[in-house]
């Protein structure tokens, strides 16, 4: 028999308490005033930074997956040639530095941070901005977590779940943030994802799906187990990869293993972005295996000490919820606001971090929360556009930054400003393997399809927008359009792809 | 829990508040003996000197010293509070951390959480714990024995109790260690930390995993504590909320020192002027504030600028207690020789 709780609690007041987390969340999750305030801020970045350099800037993480907090930052990644990336980081930077004056947009504290992946940072109208170079893994991640939403159904359950369980681990346990040492927002995401794959048929609500983390999480042995989508990994078995299903799991799950590697496939990053060349999991105290690429421990972030104290805060929060679950029924639903006390606190007033005008306050039964659908298209075009660039060796002389004030890597359109969009220079004679982005075809965030046809195929030069250069190879090369189809649970999945002939 | 942060309060105000354990207390009736007004007790406890079967006239003397030393204030009830309470209250600050409101000097306000480390702890207690742990490892007693003969100073030097403490050294010319250690009680338990920040773990899980050994850690009540007893917990920030940019001086560290036995409980350790009113009545719960204070990699404004200067006065004096207390007591304190740059050869 399916559990409709996993308390078994009286299955009214199990409605009434995923009631009350619905309101919780829609003072969290994207609402359209977020979305807008968001999408300014991207746009005018990715306009400053394509303005002065002929690159292309992608969104990617939760802006584009729509699983933000209110605090939550903007995650940017600009597309270039390895060699140049520190010098066009700083170049960006400089860039930022000299708008710190602009009246429209308020950018402060441009900071750029040298580890071992080159970020830089600001705040631009107080929202935290992180701009990377070449992070396909993060494009690759975007595609595999939307599709899986897509997948998994039930009104965007899984996005649902990851918001109000990034909430639960950021604003009340502090557990949330790689930076810190704590776990990143990909492994939580992928915490989650286990637990929807295994125990799927059980969970219906957000509050099911939190309730069944903090438990499972609260008790689950790190030091003899890893966690990978479809099943346990066996710590001592590694490199070998064993993977178990836990016990009590009857049912089937969700993902098949054909999605795994469809999405492994598809979204698999090129090799020459990989940093250490590492091929081996390196076990650490929390052991999440990437599903992109198994060689990839995405608890690396975590440190002992820190792993001590999220083991501590998974227990003590899993006590606490079951404690208001089991209590009085009347009591529940204060004591689920008491749970997330902290995010009511700072969310539930009708003030948002990142929205510039007010929005409805916890418990006025009004909302401005937005659909959660991502834009899949957008996203996977992005994804090809980066393994596409980066399957290429660029000629020599685009090791050099492009001058900023040199017109040909600026397109000025007649009113003088930067045109939207964005030119890649290329040599004659490069393969033209190259899939085509969408069957929509607009590529760019800006919005590319009023300029289709407007290139011209130059043979020493090439100048065109990104566009049409699909196009003009697609048409050279007599791509063939076919489609796969897999069988994904009780669902029939259709994807289709330009390839090879 | 929404934080209300007074006007008044200066962002030091705050975190001392914020970190303060409060305990629920109860309460032991005074009991009146029926033995001679010499050896009268007036409190329970110390009938555990007479079941040891100590020679009167030491324990007699012990005792009036002891007692006047321990509990010198007269009250009606004894207040007391069991260390298992006290250790719940760092439950959730060890899961969670423990968030301390701040203002800064633009005006903006955040909430810094701040994670909880035993850092260092001695318990003494009465002499009918000892018999109970005799059979103990390098924790209690030898090891004391063996940081206090690291110096070569003459025992009746050692440890001199408290102001207005009646000293009887007179006694004490042939005593060894051993005996000395009665002034403090009997040193049942002690930890030092000495792992790297990056490797601890919360102060609950700590407590619990030495508690497995020591089970007195939890069942101890304050009354059953030396004044001697006390602990030091380290603070280690994890993030604010809002993120935003990076504030050096909150990635400040803290180490706060707090007594553990029921003597100093009426005490104001801090000379409150501003809040008489305050003043614990019976019954209420029992607060633990920091009597000392160190602090790591503390840079900027943020601690120092409120309270028109108070705060800096106050800072240079809760670390001046907390150095002198561990001289008094002649142990090494490795997180505070780190905080504070000392480095022993």
């Amino acid at each position: 028999m399916l559990e409709i709780n996993p308390l078994s609690i009286d299955s009214e007041l199990w409605l009434m308490a995923e009631h009350r987390i619905y309101e919780i969340l829609s003072c969290i999750q994207p609402a359209s005033a977020s979305e807008k305030k968001r999408e300014e801020v991207i746009s005018y970045i990715s306009r400053l930074i394509k303005a002065h350099y002929s690159c292309e800037v992608f969104a990617f993480g939760s802006v584009p997956l729509k699983t933000y907090l209110p605090d939550g930052d903007i995650d940017l990644t600009v597309l270039t040639h390895q060699s140049i990336e520190e010098g066009l980081a700083k170049g960006i930077s400089d860039i930022l530095q000299g708008h710190e004056h602009d009246p429209m947009f308020d950018v402060k504290s441009v900071q750029y941070i040298e580890a071992q992946v080159k970020i830089l940072k600001c705040l631009v109208n107080d929202i935290s901005v992180d701009i990377s170079f070449n992070q396909m893994a993060g494009l690759s991640a975007l595609c595999f977590l939307e599709l899986a939403d897509q997948i998994m159904g039930k009104d965007h359950l899984l996005k649902r779940s990851i918001i109000l369980i990034k909430t639960w681990c950021f604003y009340e346990s502090r557990i949330l943030g790689a930076y810190h040492g704590l776990i990143s927002t990909y492994a939580l995401e992928m915490l989650v994802l286990h637990i929807f794959n295994i125990f799927h048929s059980s969970l219906n609500g957000p509050l099911a799906v939190l309730y069944k983390f903090l438990d499972y999480y609260s008790s689950f042995d790190w030091d003899n187990h890893g966690v990978c989508i479809n099943g346990v990994i066996k710590i001592s078995s590694l490199p070998d990869i064993v993977v178990e299903l836990p016990v009590e799991n009857g049912s089937r799950l969700l993902l098949e293993p054909d999605f795994y590697n469809y999405c492994k496939e598809t979204f698999a990053v090129p090799v020459n972005e990989l940093d250490s060349g590492r091929h081996e999991f390196v076990v650490k105290h929390i052991n999440i295996m990437d599903p992109l690429s198994y060689s990839n421990n995405l608890g690396r972030s975590v440190s002992r000490g820190n792993f001590h104290r999220i083991k501590c805060a998974l227990s003590y929060g899993a006590q606490m919820l079951r404690g208001v679950l089991n209590g009085p029924g009347e009591y529940i639903g204060k004591g689920l606001e008491k749970f997330f006390t902290n995010t009511l606190g700072r969310n539930g007033t009708g003030q948002r971090a990142d929205a510039n005008r007010p929005v409805p306050a916890f418990g006025t039964g009004r909302s401005d929360a937005c659909d959660l659908s991502g834009d899949y298209d957008r996203c996977h075009s992005g994804l090809l556009q980066g393994q596409w660039y980066h399957s290429y060796r660029l000629p020599d002389h685009f090791h050099n930054i492009p001058s900023k004030k040199s017109n040909i890597f600026s397109w000025t359109g007649q009113n003088g400003h930067p045109q939207k969009g964005t030119k890649a220079f290329l040599q004659r004679g490069l393969p033209g393997l190259c899939p085509c982005p969408s069957k929509r075809c607009t590529t760019d965030i800006d919005g590319l399809g009023n300029l289709r046809g407007t290139g011209t195929y130059i043979p020493d030069m090439v100048s065109l927008d990104t566009l049409t250069f699909y196009n003009t190879v697609a048409q050279n090369t007599h791509l063939i359009y076919f489609s796969q189809t897999f069988k994904l649970g009780c669902c029939r999945i259709v994807i289709k792809k330009y390839g090879p002939g | 829990m929404i934080f209300d942060k007074g006007s008044t309060q200066s962002n030091l105000d705050c975190f001392l508040h914020f970190t303060t354990p409060v305990v629920e207390s109860h309460s032991l009736p005074k009991v009146r003996s029926s033995l001679p007004p010499h050896r009268s007790i007036e409190n329970p406890i110390f009938s555990s000197y007479y079941d040891l079967g100590f020679p009167a006239s030491v324990l007699q003397s012990e005792i009036r010293n002891l007692n006047r030393l321990w509990h010198p204030w007269e009250r009606e009830t004894v207040e007391y509070f069991t260390l298992g309470d006290l250790w719940n209250c760092y439950d959730e600050w060890s899961a969670y951390g423990a968030g301390v409101p701040i203002s800064l000097s633009n005006g903006e306000t955040l909430v810094q959480y701040y994670v909880p480390y035993l850092s260092a702890i001695q318990i003494f207690t009465s002499n009918r714990y000892r018999e109970e742990t005799e059979s103990g490892d390098g924790e209690t007693r030898d090891s004391f024995s063996d940081s206090c003969s690291d110096e070569s100073e003459s025992s009746d030097k050692l440890c001199r109790w408290g102001e207005g403490s009646s000293s009887d050294e007179g006694g004490f010319e042939q005593e060894t260690l051993w005996h000395l250690n009665d002034r403090l009680g009997y040193l049942y338990f002690q930890y030092f930390e000495r792992s790297t920040p990056y490797g601890r773990v919360p102060l609950m899980d700590k407590i619990n995993g030495l508690a497995r050994r020591y089970p007195g850690l939890m069942s101890l009540r304050s009354v059953d504590l030396s004044p001697a007893s006390w602990m030091a917990v380290a603070w280690y920030p994890i993030y604010h909320i809002p993120m935003g940019r990076t504030i050096k001086d909150l990635s400040t560290c803290f180490l706060t020192y707090h007594t553990l036995s029921s003597s100093f409980q009426d005490m104001d350790l801090e000379d409150d002027i501003e809040k008489p009113e305050r003043k614990r009545k019976a019954g209420e719960s029992i607060s633990l504030p920091p009597f000392g204070m160190a602090t790591y990699k503390m840079q900027g404004s943020v601690w120092v600028s409120g309270n028109c200067g108070r705060d800096q006065e106050r800072l240079v004096s809760l670390l001046s207690v907390a150095d002198s207390w561990l001289k008094q007591l002649r142990v090494q304190h490795h997180d505070f020789n780190y905080f504070t740059g000392i480095r022993r050869g």
